[in-house]
């Protein structure tokens, strides 16, 4: 027969009763509540847990009470707020989603497979743009043949090192896909090339002769991460003519050196301007318009695009 | 044990569309058990699944479809529940004597058309959910390339001629 419960559990039972009742939204008010219980059950290890089922705006509080008699006993408090099982579980209808843009959902695992295919710096954005470009890709809604997906599967397997079909099916099975989907994946690359055909159609060269220096290669050494004074000293050491292979040689504390090639569109701004140094090593001029080149005016051709479309776009994110 | 909707339906709360799949009751929702006073729902027992079958009777056409539930965690409890159209149905073969059982249990229903759910468990069991007198098949003829339509057109046809006759 087990012993009955002590008057100290007892007690602290029906109180944590009228707590649970008592605690409302406001985490002020129900820190100072449970304050305030914690003083009155100075004998009971209590501890409230809290839940936020994805998409509700109600908190669920449970009351945990530990007493070294006794063992743990927790105690839950619903309100009777009418409203039904099957309306209090129901999936929010954005569950899935991580974002929509223009109404064009953007599901968990299709953002997840934007982030491992290479999302860049800036993952938000990234995502952003798939999903403008995945409605324009929809609303021309290119006509492929088999050829060309076959193509690219042959070339993204090639790509990836996955050359015998065993080690194909372990690396789908690492990332999580199937045969078909991965058939999927690379039609729709082939269906953005598509797109990206219509849209830079007729306009490659014109970009590139208007702005033909924006896409010379360029090899630079960025210095970042540099306290103020390292940066000066680097500064200095360059206007008194050092090489600046020598400034590798003496980096101050804490700087960080990479050497990056890049077309010259793409080098954007220094992450730490201020006390960041950027040295042209070399720059090759763009002649003429080659496989790469034509590439890079595309990147930009698309940029532009996006960059219109972004100003316009509906974005709602569903977690945050 | 899981919970189950009498009508497949979207509700609206606080202006935000909402569906109620079929969930698993845990220990947790059992302290919201008294909001079943404000709406019922089914509880049943919690069936163990390796894959689940959908087959659709169309008169004396059968078409069977199998789907591996059990893959993604979020259609582990219903199918339905999906994110994006991932899950791949294939074409099942029954366990035998499972379509003059569904062919019985039809007649006696009186049913010509039903879209019926079952589940195959992982010790080899087949056990029957439900009839579905209104269900959808477009999703497994479009994967499958099933002549489920062509099937209930006939069916259709046939009952239009026979109610003439």
């Amino acid at each position: 027969v087990k012993a009955p419960l002590p008057d100290v559990i007892r007690r602290a039972l029906a109180d944590g009763v009228d707590l649970l009742r008592a605690i409302d939204g406001d985490s002020a008010a129900a820190d100072a509540l449970m304050a305030a219980y914690r003083d009155r059950h100075p004998d009971v290890r209590c501890t409230i847990l809290e839940d936020r089922p994805p998409g509700s705006t109600r908190t669920e509080r449970d009351l945990h009470l530990v007493h070294p008699d006794v063992g743990g006993i927790s105690i839950a408090w619903r309100e009777q707020d009418g409203s039904p099982w099957a309306v209090t579980y129901a999936d929010h209808w954005a569950a899935h989603y991580v974002l929509s843009v223009d109404a064009r959902p953007v599901t968990i695992r299709g953002a997840l497979l934007a982030l491992r295919s290479g999302a860049g710096p800036d993952v938000l954005g990234a995502l952003v743009d798939e999903a403008l470009i995945g409605t324009a890709v929809d609303a021309l809604d290119p006509r492929l043949s088999d050829e060309q997906v076959q193509d690219e599967v042959d070339r993204a397997r090639r790509a990836l090192g996955l050359h015998q079909r065993t080690r194909f099916l372990s690396w789908l099975a690492e990332v999580g896909l199937d045969e078909t989907e991965f058939v999927g994946l690379c039609t729709e690359r082939v269906r953005r090339a598509a797109w990206e055909d219509v849209l830079t159609s007729g306009q490659i060269e014109e970009r590139f002769t208007a702005a033909r220096s924006d896409f010379d290669v360029v090899t630079v050494l960025e210095i970042i991460g540099c306290a103020s004074s390292g940066a000066a000293h680097l500064r200095a050491a360059l206007a008194q003519g050092s090489p600046w292979q020598a400034l590798l040689e003496r980096l101050p504390a804490g700087c960080t050196a990479t050497v990056r090639t890049r077309r010259a569109f793409e080098l954007g701004a220094l992450p730490d301007v201020e006390a960041g140094i950027r040295i042209v090593v070399s720059r090759t001029p763009a002649e003429d318009l080659d496989a790469a080149t034509v590439a890079a005016v595309r990147r930009v051709l698309v940029e532009a695009w996006l960059e219109e479309r972004r100003a316009a776009a509906r974005v709602h994110w569903y977690w945050r | 044990m899981v919970s189950k909707t009498l009508q497949s339906r979207r509700t609206d709360l606080r202006g935000e569309p909402r569906f109620a799949f079929t969930m698993a009751v845990n220990r947790r929702n059992a302290t919201n058990l008294h909001a079943l006073r404000n709406g019922p729902v089914l509880l049943q027992e919690q069936v163990e699944k390796r894959t689940e079958l959908r087959i659709t009777l169309a008169g004396d056409a059968v078409f069977a479809a199998e789907v591996d539930s059990q893959a993604a965690a979020s259609t582990r409890v219903d199918w339905r529940r999906m994110a994006e159209p991932r899950l791949r149905w294939r074409t099942a073969r029954l366990p035998d004597g499972v379509v003059e059982s569904l062919s019985g249990l039809m007649r006696r229903m009186g049913l010509s058309f039903g879209a019926v759910d079952m589940i195959l468990t992982p010790d080899g069991r087949t056990v029957f959910l439900e009839v579905n007198a209104l269900g959808d098949w477009l999703f497994i003829e479009e994967q499958l390339d099933l002549p489920i339509t062509a099937a209930v057109a006939d069916l259709l046809m046939t009952r239009t001629v026979e109610a003439v006759a």
